[in-house]
């Protein structure tokens, strides 16, 4: 049974609190998911209580290994921290959040309902920051405790927001909330790419009528221009250590992939020497490649070239017609998700280039395009045409969820957020 | 690699329709007897004697207990009947398992009973496990005594002469 395998899971000790953790080993099904209750706490400050509620079941449901189980089954009135773990065996958790909120400090509790009432995770956090802040970092220790993964909570997401005859860059909350723009200009301004500090956002932008590339504060402010070649400056896409940028420029005359300085734009090399259409560059976490699109065998399709140059090696097979490839972030894995279509649909794929295993993340709703990968790799945010910014499950598991209305293109998911 | 969808609309299904049969199969309820001598809900109650096979596992079984006055327990916690369906329905485990162990007090009408087996059936429960007290033998004796008077007995079990 697949749950049961989830509990029977092997434990590892971890570097950082010398404390075990079990390792969730989630098969990917949508049973496999690990479930989980986080009643409302009725005792304490009951208006934060009912936020805290609301944040955590958020955060936990796109966490990519957790089914939040619903509410209204609920049979433990234990109040407090407390539970009485047969009553959550009744209604098939096999895990529990408790929380207190008080004026001063927010305490959660994890419990995990096979292991009594002991819980296996306590926190206090004082309330300095608001209770969403707080929220999050709690359900970032729940995800490590289960997975040794850093959770996504409290990273952001960047965008293009498409308004008439312009388009803006806006960042946002992984959740959705608290979206502001970045570019503050009138402008077209399209394809965000945050630092890997998360500090500064790359875009291209049309304010002196060429496609030159900016970067800017993350927090919006002025934008210093870094490349401004004659015609395309587009699709930055950072290197790990932030000193670089793969870029396409089509200063010749033909759109080419080239490295360049981060900081004033300088050529570092060019990548592709080919008659066809070379775009849409995205840099590997190990540093070493580069993916991009290329036409040059007919269709749109992904290519992968190393830093140092050679010769680029067509990766994506299915279908006449592959664009927008990110780099997934986990360490070892060789993963590339993108914009397939399939007959008249667009929709968000995973492919595996060590074991050619390919996984469909969105199907039979709507266009889906240009996928980015939360920074521990569990989910993918993408745009759905005339929709807004969604996020899935990256395994294809489970409903994808919408966390901003509107007309979007270009999203780019920033760093993990400081613990 | 295929990516699924997209089949052409003109060719001919082969496959067998179930959507039939799978109607036929939602309206069924199945119900067991079962004897838990070891289980306690913590609610009070009278339970049938009747012959029945044993309960595995008496510990862990969610349990809907309804007591002698109409008071409803699920795992022990009152609940109320309007709140039964959504609470079996919304249950992660009830569906998983689709499963319901019920014990109702030996004294409460027939109406009743079957009101939250309607209930259970309704929030998609398929099993519905009736709990008894352990018993040997059935015991008929009271129930004809009160349905058809203790004479009526006499005359069944002791058959007047020349038969």
């Amino acid at each position: 049974m697949v749950v049961g395998a989830v509990l029977a899971g092997p434990r590892v000790a971890r570097a950082d609190d010398g404390s075990g953790g079990t390792v969730l080993s989630v098969s990917g099904t949508k049973t496999g998911a690990y479930p989980i209750a986080i009643p409302v706490s009725i005792d304490g400050d009951t208006a934060a209580a009912k936020d805290i509620a609301t944040v955590a079941s958020f955060d936990l449901g796109v966490a990519g290994v957790f089914k939040v189980l619903d509410s209204a089954s609920f049979l433990d009135k234990t109040l407090g921290l407390d539970i009485d773990p047969q009553k959550w065996k009744d209604v098939g958790a096999y895990g529990v959040v408790k929380y207190k909120a008080t004026a001063d400090a927010v305490e959660f509790r994890l419990y995990e309902v096979s292991k009594g009432t002991t819980p296996s995770l306590t926190k206090t956090y004082p309330r300095k920051g608001d209770t969403r802040t707080i929220t999050h970092r709690w359900c970032n220790e729940v995800v490590k405790y289960y997975t040794g993964e850093t959770g996504f909570f409290g990273s952001k997401i960047a965008f293009t927001a498409k308004g008439k005859g312009t388009s803006a860059i806006y960042a946002m909350d992984f959740d959705g909330a608290n979206a502001y723009s970045v570019s503050k200009n009138s402008s077209t301004n399209i394809l965000p790419a945050w630092s890997p500090s998360g500090g500064q956002i790359a875009y291209t932008s049309f304010m002196r009528d060429n496609p030159d590339l900016y970067v800017a504060p993350a927090g919006g402010g002025r934008p210093t221009k870094v490349s401004a070649q004659k015609g395309m400056n587009t699709g930055a896409s950072w290197s790990p250590d932030g000193k670089q940028l793969a870029v396409t420029l089509s200063k010749d005359g033909n759109a080419e992939i080239y490295i360049i300085s981060a900081s004033d734009g300088a050529i570092v090399k060019r990548l592709t020497t080919d008659k066809a259409i070379d775009t849409s560059p995205a840099w590997s976490p190990d540093g070493g490649s580069i993916a991009f699109v290329s036409d040059r065998n007919g269709g749109p399709q992904i290519f992968v070239v190393g830093v140092g140059g050679g010769t680029p090696k067509q990766v994506s097979t299915n279908g006449s017609y592959n664009t927008t490839p990110a780099w997934s972030p986990k360490a070892g894995k060789h993963v590339i998700a993108y914009t397939t279509r399939d007959g008249g649909t667009y929709d968000i794929v995973t492919l595996d280039l060590d074991s050619k295993a390919m996984v469909r993340v969105t199907q039979n709703e709507g266009q889906n395009e240009e996928p980015a990968w939360a920074p521990n790799g569990r989910a993918i945010a993408f745009a759905r045409a005339g929709q807004g910014v969604f996020l899935a499950n990256a395994d294809g598991t489970g409903k994808a969820v919408k966390i901003w209305s509107g007309s979007a293109t270009g999203v780019d998911w920033g760093p993990a957020p400081a613990p | 690699m295929k990516l699924g969808g997209g089949g052409g609309g003109d060719d001919l299904n082969s496959e067998i329709n179930v959507t039939p049969f799978v109607d036929v199969m939602l309206v069924l309820l199945i119900i067991f007897m079962i004897t838990a001598p070891m289980m306690n809900t913590g609610v009070s109650l009278d339970l049938p004697a009747v012959t029945a096979q044993n309960i595995e596992d008496p510990d862990g079984k969610l349990v809907l207990s309804i007591a002698k006055d109409d008071k409803i327990y699920l795992g022990g916690t009152q609940i109320t009947w309007k709140d039964l369906r959504v609470k079996l329905e919304a249950n992660a485990r009830v569906q998983k398992e689709s499963a319901l162990y019920v014990e109702a007090d030996t004294s409460l009408p027939y109406g009743v009973v079957i009101t939250a087996m309607a209930i259970a059936r309704d929030a998609k429960v398929q099993k519905v496990m009736m709990l008894t007290n352990p018993s040997d033998v059935l015991k008929l004796d009271g129930l004809d005594a009160s349905s058809l008077g203790p004479a009526a007995i006499g005359a069944t079990v002791a058959p007047g002469p020349g038969k």
